[in-house]
């Protein structure tokens, strides 16, 4: 859905210009070929774009080379594989081919947490923009589109001026991404919004003319994609911002069902009546094990840093709550797994040695087999540290959690991992728990207890089943 | 079952709004208040505040028959099927909690009369657990004894809108202990529900939690995008375009995501206080800890606001003459209670200004309560010879104020829109300077 913003730019306003490869429309580069820049690679090749993918990675090149996604993303192998074959997309670790191909090219590398502290590691930022800037010949644009702190734009402008000919007139400017794992291809074919930090009408028009495509496929499905137009630090801030929000209204409503647990009350039934509310909605509004992955986590302790550089630490003091809330939902399935085995909850948490627990889940949300900071993997690890023997199983994370946390044990199906399990717990809302069949499970377990983490199974369902039912924030 | 006798209990905003709607709705209507003035008036057919629509109501209500007020608790006792609770339920003196003494005081009385099975309903927005403890409580005192239950049904009615949210609410929650309690309700909300209203029903608890949890997010949304244009102010970014692009993303929405001069009023400060006060009590403190951080961004908006007028002034307030446009806590309420616009207008008096404030609706109430403060006629007398004008209260007749008609009687053109109100580039081209929270 579209809505109309009175003060959004409209589109048709934006001057035509030329690509200065020449090309009748800008041909594109997309640095970095993770989860985002090669979603964006394959999309924009399928929308008509001449684009090359670059990336450091040899191995990820060769297998994006070869037609295969490196990551799971439903509906992007065939993408791949179509457009390789169109000749339209090609993938290089070569900086050179890169920028000679270039007119529009998106910075998409990582910007981790740091390893010494909350903030950005904006190495990888500065290298690719440093690599590629030393070989660009001509006038091109660079957008950012990585998560940054805000004055990361104005800083690459001064990189790209100390390693570029300053008479290339080479611009730059910010365009942050909203995809979300798993829904990646249609979020980037079809966004909710565009939104651009420029400096310059030529800035704005390459832009505009770089996304033509997106506004071309909407207006043939009847659709608008709103373009928001606007200053560099407020382009880069609108991506955190967005992601404080949504962090926040999770641990939101995980606060909610901490206060559930004491007070007797039922969390869900609270979401439910206040979901109604339009101002507050239904979405991001379900009580569960909290947050992770690779953006929200890391998202709200960057911008807590930045802010803090800036002064105005004060502001964002809520986000550290925020994250406390996150954090504290994971050490509380710790906690109903030793109420249900009955284990007492000492100082130093509980001792589940001699107790087999099936963990359903690995990924950080269903759809995807992204495991960084993953609450369900997190949960295993506590699990197991207590002492418990682990099983896990996740239709598609199995291999990055087996690398992620080697010291619990994959299985390769559900059944396998509730196999004589003492104890189950649902840590990732895949439509396979979901629809799993409480009595057929309860007949290989050997405890018929659950932890709903997710509060995504049906409670009745489970109980008439016979299985001691817990979910999060549920009396 | 036929249709129950209503009464309701408190008739400030809430219980007369209530009453009144209830009325019109159809159902025989007692009002109870231990303030026989405001008995008085809402028996002469005046409505004790501002409220759109609502005195158009309260005549047909009377005019029906179907509606009477009263102070006597017997009285109610012996009329009602359902007695609703709408008691205030201020913060306590000195304290972030909720004071119960009214709500306490008013169920004893009411008690002490039922001698027939009868429904109490809470309406007020209290802590968890109270629903439980009154009907102990009631249990107690009551002739009728163990006939009589409890229920709750938090309200959501936002003043300015009271008399449609009671009538086309977006959702109603029934918090019940049996089956007979929620048939009772279902039917003390008949007309209503025929609208295909929906209805959350649940245990007592999540229906008391219900309320707080919908005030605190929503102050936390509030709070939210201002601690965005905190960020904007050290940044240079604008925080208007921020929101905006913020807003098509449908899982954050647009409704409650104008920055600003932040929250006021009688609820969203008091419940989120009470709210940390009674998650202490409880234990788990910590998981509503963030609410402290949520108030106090809000406090800072205050600060903020004097700060940009006194930029606007030359660095120095006193002695200059400051046009407040706004008192109540939000525009179409004459609601002054904890209100930023009165709590910058009254700071920026104690800074040394010859503060001018004008509110279309809350004048009354702000002078009873500043009679410190200088007050106009309207904005622009309040404006004339100004040296700064400040917008905290986004009325309407503000937002289409004609910026050349203002600037013609002021003494500097130079205003500061606490509430994004304005078109900046109107006023810019009026000749004015133009300052926002949030914006450059
Ligand atoms: N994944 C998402 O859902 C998502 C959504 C919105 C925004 N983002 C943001 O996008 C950025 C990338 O995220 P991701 O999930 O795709 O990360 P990722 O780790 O999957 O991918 C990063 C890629 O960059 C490559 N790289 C590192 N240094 C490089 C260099 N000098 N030149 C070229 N390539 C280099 C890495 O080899 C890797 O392939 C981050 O800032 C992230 O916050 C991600
Ligand atoms: N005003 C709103 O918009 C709104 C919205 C939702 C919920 N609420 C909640 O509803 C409750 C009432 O709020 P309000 O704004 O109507 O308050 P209010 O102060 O306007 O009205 C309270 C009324 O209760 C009366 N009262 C006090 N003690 C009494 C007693 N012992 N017996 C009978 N009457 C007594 C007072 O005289 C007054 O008329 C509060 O808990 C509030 O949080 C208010």
């Amino acid at each position: 859905m579209t809505i109309p913003y009175p003060t959004s730019q409209s589109v048709q306003a934006i001057a035509p210009v030329t690509p200065p490869s020449g090309a009748p429309r800008p041909r594109l580069t997309f640095l970095g070929t993770g989860y985002l820049g090669a979603t964006y690679a394959i999309c924009f090749a399928e929308l008509g774009y001449e684009v090359v993918g670059f990336d450091v990675d040899e191995a990820k090149i060769a297998k994006l080379s070869a037609g295969s996604v490196p990551f799971h993303e439903p509906g992007l192998d065939e993408l791949l594989r179509r457009n390789l074959a169109s000749g339209r997309l090609r993938f290089t670790t070569d900086y050179a081919e890169t920028a000679e191909h270039g007119d529009v090219h998106f910075i998409c590398v990582g910007t981790p947490q740091r390893a010494d502290g909350m903030g950005a590691d904006l190495s990888y930022v500065e290298a690719a923009v440093s690599g590629l800037a030393q070989h660009v010949t001509r006038k091109a644009l660079i957008v950012g589109k990585s998560t940054v702190p805000v004055g990361t734009a104005e800083w690459i402008e001064q990189l790209v001026g100390k390693h570029a000919e300053p008479d290339l007139g080479i611009e730059v400017a910010w365009s942050p991404e909203f995809l979300q794992e798993g829904f990646a291809v249609e979020d980037v074919l079809r966004p909710n919004r565009i939104v651009v930090g420029v400096k310059s009408d030529w800035a704005n028009s390459m832009l505009f003319a770089a996304h033509k495509g997106v506004f071309d496929l909407a207006a043939t499905e009847d659709r608008e994609v709103p373009m928001v137009v606007t200053d560099f630090a407020t382009a880069e801030l609108v991506k955190v911002a967005a992601n404080a929000f949504l962090a926040t209204k999770i641990s939101f409503i995980n606060a909610m069902a901490e206060v559930c647990e004491v007070a007797g009350g039922d969390v869900t039934q609270l979401a439910k009546a206040i979901g109604y509310d339009p101002r507050i909605g239904n979405r991001f509004l379900q009580a569960g094990v909290g947050f992770g992955g690779g953006c929200l986590p890391k998202d709200i302790r960057a911008f807590q840093a930045r802010a803090q550089e800036l002064g105005a630490g004060e502001a964002l003091r809520f986000l550290h709550e925020v994250d406390l809330i996150n954090l504290r939902r994971r050490t509380k399935v710790l906690q109903v797994a030793a109420e249900l085995l009955d284990r007492r909850f000492g100082p130093a948490g509980p001792d589940l040695s001699g107790t087999k627990i099936a963990v359903l889940g690995a990924t950080f949300k269903p759809n995807s087999d992204d495991v960084r900071d993953a609450p369900a993997l997190a949960v295993a690890a506590l699990l197991r540290k207590a002492g418990a023997d682990v099983h896990t199983y996740d239709p598609q994370g199995n291999e990055n959690a087996a690398r992620a946390l080697p010291t619990v044990t994959y299985e390769d199906s559900m059944k396998a991992a509730v196999q004589d399990a003492d104890l189950v717990c649902v840590l990732t809302e895949w439509a396979e728990f979901r629809n799993a069949d409480p009595t057929a499970l309860g007949e290989i377990a050997k405890g018929k207890k659950v932890i709903d983490g997710r509060n995504c199974l049906d409670s009745t369902l489970w109980t008439n089943a016979g299985w001691e039912y817990r979910g999060m924030g549920r009396g | 079952m036929n249709t129950p006798r209503l009464t309701v209990i408190g008739t400030g905003y809430l219980g007369a709004t209530h009453a009144i709607c209830m009325a019109v709705l159809g159902f025989e209507v007692l009002g109870v208040d231990v303030d026989q003035a405001k008995i008085d008036r809402l028996a002469s057919g005046e409505v004790p505040f501002f409220e759109p629509g609502l005195p158009e109501l309260l005549a047909k209500a009377l005019e029906s028959g179907r509606l009477r007020f009263t102070t006597s608790f017997e009285e109610a006792a012996a009329f009602g099927d359902v007695h609703f609770i709408c008691v205030g339920t201020p913060q306590k003196q000195g304290s972030h909690a909720a004071d119960m003494t009214y709500v306490d005081a008013s169920v004893a009385a009411l008690a002490k009369h039922l001698t027939r099975k009868a429904l109490v309903v809470g309406k007020s927005t209290v802590p968890v657990g109270t629903a439980a403890r009154l009907t102990a409580m009631v249990k107690e005192l009551a002739p009728a004894g163990d006939e009589i239950e409890l229920a709750w049904n938090p309200e959501f009615l936002r003043e300015g809108f009271a008399v449609e949210d009671t009538m086309r609410p977006d959702r109603l929650v029934f918090g019940v202990a049996s089956a007979w309690a929620e048939e009772r309700l279902r039917a003390a909300f008949e007309p209503v529900l025929a609208q295909d209203v929906p209805v959350k029903v649940t245990d007592l608890a999540t229906a008391e939690l219900v309320k707080v949890a919908a005030n605190s997010f929503l102050a936390t949304k509030i709070s939210y995008i201002n601690a965005m244009a905190e960020v904007c102010e050290a940044t240079g970014a604008d925080v208007s375009d921020l929101a905006e692009a913020l807003a098509f993303d449908t899982r954050i929405g647009g409704r409650f995501l104008r920055p600003g001069l932040g929250f006021g009023g009688g609820c969203l400060p008091k419940d989120i206080r009470a709210f940390m006060a009674r998650a202490e009590e409880l234990g788990v403190g910590q998981a509503v800890g963030f609410l402290r951080e949520i108030d106090g961004i809000n406090q800072r908006r205050r600060a903020r606001t004097v700060d940009l007028v006194t930029e606007l002034a030359g660095g120095d307030v006193r002695g200059k003459k400051i046009a407040a446009l706004g008192a109540a806590f939000k525009p179409n309420s004459d609601d002054i209670r904890d209100a930023p616009a009165l709590d910058v207008a009254s700071t920026l008096h104690r800074l040394g200004a010859e503060v001018t404030v004008f509110d279309p609706a809350a004048m009354e109430n702000a002078k009873r309560v500043h009679p410190e403060l200088t007050y106009g006629e309207n904005a622009l007398d309040a404006a004339a010879g100004a040296d700064v004008v400040v917008l905290l209260t986004e009325w309407t007749e503000f937002r289409e104020i004609d910026p050349a008609a203002m600037a013609a009687v002021v003494g500097t053109a130079a205003i500061v829109d606490g509430r994004h109100a304005l078109e900046p580039a109107e006023w810019r081209a009026a000749g004015w300077e133009y300052r926002a929270l949030g914006r450059p």
